[in-house]
Order: C-alpha cells, then sequence, then structure tokens
C-alpha cells in the first residue's frame, strides 16, 4: 500500500473532531485495527458472508457468529462526488473534496465510502481502480483512505 | 389483494387542511412550532367545519417535536385516545402518518385524527440539512455515519448524489434533467400565492446556480422553511357530514427497499434509485390500480434528482427514462403526468411533505389555484432516498 502525499483535501485530516468517530460496542474493533493500519471487515462464520458496517447478525444466514477478516483493499469505485459547499467554516480548507463509494474486491459486493487522494479536483472517478490506505489522522489515529491502484 | 387492501379502501377520509403562513428558515422563529402547529390544525379544523376540541387522535413521523398533549391541552380537547409516530425514515415517514390514522380510525381508537408537521428551521439541530454536521463535530454520530462522517460525507444533499451520480453513469441521465424538475417546480408555482419561489426560473439559470456536491446544484436542493401544516381525518360514515366532499385514502403504505446491512451495498438497481419500487408495488397494489391510472402525481422534491428517480421507481416510465421523461415535458401541465402543482418543496415550501398532502387534497376538491383539469386519482409519495419510505394513492 502506496500512500500518496495529497492529503490535503480530506476533510477528516483537516477538520478537528471528525476523527476519531464515536465508538461503539460492534464498531471498535474496525477503528483499533485502522489505527494499526489495518482494514478489517466482519465475516460470518457461518456462510462467510462480509458485511459493513458492522451489524449483530448475518443478513444472509442470520448467524450471530463472526470474525473480523483484514481484506485486501483493492477495489473500484461504484459512484462518488465532488463536494464543493463547505458545511461549517471549518470545512473550508477541505473543499473541493471527494467522497467515493468504492466495492470491495473479494467481499461479494461490499461498499465502503471513502476520499481517493492523488487525483485530478473534479474528475469522474467511476470504475477507477483504487487501493486502500491509512493516513495519520493524528492523536494516534488513523483514517482509510484510497489512491488510484 | 391483501385483506388490507379492502380494509382501506375509501373507508377513511381526508376532511381537512390547514397551514400557516410559509417562509424562509428562521423567519416563524419567533412565533415558535407550538404556535405554529396550532393555528395550522385550527386552520384545518375550520376547513373540515368541525371543533379542534372533537380530535382525539394524533399521527405523526420524522419525530415531530410537539407532543399531542400539549395540542390537546392548548385547545382543552374532550379526550386523547390517539397518539402515534412512524418510526424512522424522516421525511420518508410523512404518508405513514396516514397509515397510522387509518388504522386508528378503522380500530375505533379514535374518531378524529390530525396529522401535523411544524417547522422552524433557525438552529443547527431544527436544519435536516446541517443535522448530521452538528453530530459530528461533537461526535456523537451514529453508528453507521461514524463510516461516512470523517469523509465529510454528512448532508442529505451529498448523500443523494451518490445516488445521483451512479443513476447518471449507468444510464446517461444529464444535469439538465435535474434542472428540468427544478424549472418544472417554479412554473407550477408562478400563480400559487402561498409559494416561496414564484419567479420563473431558465435551464441556463440552473446550470449557472452554485455546486453543492456534484451533481446536486442549490437549485437541485429545496430551501429549509418556515412552517407548518395540518390534515384531518376521520371515517367516511362521518366525512360525509362535513364541510367538503371527502377526499379519500384509497391506499397507503410504508415499505424500504433496503435489504442489507448498509444503504450503499444494496444492489446497483437500488442504489441507482429513490428506493421507492417495493413502496409503489404496495400502495398501487393496495388500491388495486397501475401507475397509469394516476391523474396528478405529488412527488417528494428534497432534490430534483429524486423525482426522477421517483418516477421511474412509481413505473411512470422505464428504469433509467427518467431523465428523458422529464425533458419532454411530462410531468408538467399538459403532460401525461402532472408533477406538483403547487411546486412542491422546490418552489412552494418544504414542509416534509404534508404540503404535498394538502395539494392532493385540493386537486381531489377542484380547488387547486393550479388546478390539473379533474383528477381522479393523485398519488403523494414520502422522501425517497430513506427507510422507511411511504406513500398514498387518494380519490374522490
Amino acid at each position: 500500500m502506496t500512500p500518496t502525499t495529497d492529503l490535503t483535501h480530506v476533510p477528516g485530516l483537516v477538520v478537528p473532531g471528525l476523527v476519531p468517530a464515536a465508538r461503539y460496542p460492534l464498531t471498535e474493533t474496525y477503528w483499533a485495527e485502522a489505527d494499526e493500519g489495518r482494514l478489517v471487515l466482519q465475516r460470518c462464520a457461518n456462510c462467510g458472508a462480509y458485511r459493513h458496517p458492522p451489524a449483530p447478525v448475518c443478513f444472509r444466514c442470520q448467524s450471530f457468529e463472526w470474525a473480523w477478516e483484514q481484506i485486501s483493499g483493492a477495489g473500484t469505485v461504484f459512484s462518488m462526488t465532488w463536494v464543493h459547499a463547505a458545511l461549517t467554516p471549518a470545512f473550508a480548507e477541505a473543499v473541493p473534496y471527494n467522497v467515493c463509494v468504492v466495492e470491495l474486491d473479494g467481499t461479494e459486493g461490499v461498499r465502503i465510502a471513502a476520499t481517493v487522494t492523488g487525483v485530478e479536483s473534479g474528475a469522474d472517478l467511476v470504475d477507477l481502480r483504487v487501493q486502500a490506505f491509512f493516513a495519520d489522522a493524528g492523536e494516534g489515529h488513523r483514517l482509510l483512505l484510497f489512491s488510484p491502484a | 389483494m391483501s385483506p388490507a387492501a379492502a380494509a382501506l379502501d375509501e373507508q377513511v377520509a381526508i376532511v381537512g387542511i390547514g397551514h400557516t403562513e410559509y417562509g424562509k428558515r428562521g423567519s416563524l422563529a419567533h412565533r415558535g412550532t407550538y404556535a405554529l402547529a396550532c393555528e395550522a390544525i385550527a386552520n384545518a379544523c375550520a376547513d373540515a367545519g368541525i371543533s379542534p376540541t372533537v380530535l382525539d387522535g394524533y399521527s405523526g413521523y420524522a419525530n415531530e417535536a410537539v407532543e399531542p398533549t400539549r395540542i390537546a391541552a392548548a385547545f382543552g380537547a374532550t379526550r386523547l385516545r390517539y397518539a402515534g409516530m412512524v418510526w424512522g425514515g424522516g421525511g420518508g415517514g410523512v404518508l405513514g402518518a396516514l397509515v397510522n390514522a387509518s388504522m386508528a380510525l378503522l380500530c375505533g381508537y379514535a374518531d378524529y385524527v390530525v396529522v401535523y408537521r411544524s417547522l422552524t428551521m433557525n438552529t443547527a439541530s431544527g436544519r435536516f440539512g446541517q443535522l448530521e454536521v452538528e453530530k459530528a463535530l461533537t461526535g456523537s454520530l451514529s453508528e453507521e455515519l461514524t463510516f461516512s462522517g470523517p469523509y465529510g460525507l454528512l448532508t442529505p444533499a451529498q448523500v443523494f448524489a451518490l445516488n445521483a451520480r451512479r443513476h447518471m453513469h449507468r444510464f446517461g441521465t444529464k444535469a439538465d434533467h435535474f434542472g428540468a424538475v427544478a424549472v418544472n417546480a417554479r412554473a407550477m408555482a408562478a400563480n400559487n400565492p402561498d409559494a416561496r419561489f414564484r419567479e420563473p426560473l431558465t435551464l441556463e439559470e440552473h446550470r449557472a446556480s452554485r455546486m453543492i456536491s456534484e451533481p446536486m446544484r442549490l437549485l437541485d436542493c429545496c430551501m429549509e422553511s418556515d412552517g407548518a401544516a395540518a390534515v384531518v381525518l376521520t371515517r367516511s360514515d362521518r366525512a360525509k357530514d362535513l364541510a367538503h366532499t371527502p377526499v379519500y385514502v384509497r391506499s397507503a403504505a410504508i415499505a424500504a427497499d433496503y435489504r442489507q446491512a448498509s444503504r450503499l451495498s444494496v444492489s446497483d438497481d437500488d442504489f441507482a434509485s429513490a428506493a421507492q419500487s417495493t413502496l409503489a408495488g404496495e400502495v398501487f397494489g393496495r388500491a388495486g390500480i397501475a401507475p397509469a391510472d394516476i391523474d396528478v402525481a405529488l412527488l417528494y422534491d428534497h432534490f430534483t434528482p429524486m423525482v426522477v428517480m421517483s418516477l421511474e421507481d412509481f413505473g411512470f416510465c422505464g428504469k433509467g427514462e427518467g431523465g428523458p421523461f422529464v425533458e419532454q415535458g411530462e410531468i408538467g401541465p399538459t403532460g401525461s403526468l402532472p408533477v406538483n402543482p403547487h411546486g412542491g418543496h422546490l418552489a412552494e415550501v418544504y414542509l416534509h411533505g404534508m404540503n404535498h398532502i394538502l395539494e392532493g387534497t385540493r386537486q381531489l376538491r377542484g380547488t387547486s389555484v393550479n388546478q390539473m383539469g379533474s383528477p381522479e386519482l393523485v398519488l403523494v409519495g414520502g422522501a425517497g432516498g430513506v427507510a422507511p419510505t411511504t406513500g398514498c394513492v387518494l380519490g374522490r
């Protein structure tokens, strides 16, 4: 995973308070693993279905048994937006920024939202192949990002 | 046809509609949501020809903050026998309040039920467009949103932009198609004295409006508003003795398309949609009608792309054909399906769908300032892109 240096437009890295996010019993492991630079998803121990965000039960087989599994982080952009309007003055330095919906390889269709860095502002990123990496978000935390594969 | 279909068809009616003045965000804050709610309800009761003291049921949605007990107390109501709330979905739940009202009436839990919404969007927590931003900055996002919040994906305009963008990618839908929805709303509102935005709009002005979150421009978004509106319902046997010709609830339904853990991981067809295909089957099936039977549609236009996708979900055109359908003027006053003759949220007022129920009722009474002939069946849709979403068919 090769980090890019262009991280100036990631809200979570420039707006205080966005990272770390609120933690919940089911989401703690995701964020703890992220702090170590690992992208993990819940995977059903019974039928093998991946799911995200975390849920207490498998949507496919209804099993309550699961394990956290590290995934490759390769994926394809499914949809996206370039955000131009700063939500508050704190976001002024971040705009324009993109948020992409990335469909993750090998997960039977799990999609996750994140910013793709190192791309031209305003570019159409749908169908772009991307690779996950983690950026330093301060105070020991890291944030999942993607860059073009 | 399910047993519920026979139970609802024409047994419950809208007998009164009322609203306050409408204004921009914060303009009515000095009056407060409590006073606005009471005024809208009093107006709806006056329209029906009943005293607010006989209201004995209250049906809300989107965590309506003005509680029934306060309204009953304010009017000195004789009794309060029913108070229900649609669970989740925000403005998607608006017609679910008709489902709950209908069930209460048909089961004998109440005789006169009022559905209402009162809004002053002057504070961050009252602004639906800013709700999650405040939570993000105070570390109180919900579980699901903790995963998108750090990327600055926090507002409805941003989230629905993702659905719109996928629709454009798959079907070639253009920004001008979304613009056509905004242009139609303004054209419809031109002669509506209640409308906040009556000036005509051109596609050029739409194209030039400020970009919010691609493809969503400012003029693709409804404007946060202040105001209140109310609808009074009763059983059909009582409705016949009241002031207006009853407008019957032919069907009402609550439904959701999302069947997995995440709204981002739904099927491609559901992603490029307003998440109302399941709802369409429920609401038309319960009424025993087809989309072609609808004369006028009141579609929830919080954002223009959701109207394009709602048209597809409800079956007024094929999947992926919503853009051309709008471009060809089919939703205009002379089109095959006039949409939002009052101007909708985009031009009249953003009142979480209540103003759409009011306009649907006026169209069936024949009293709209923008009357679309003599419609017999009107569809009202709740907010798309959320779960649950709701809808109803009204008839006369």
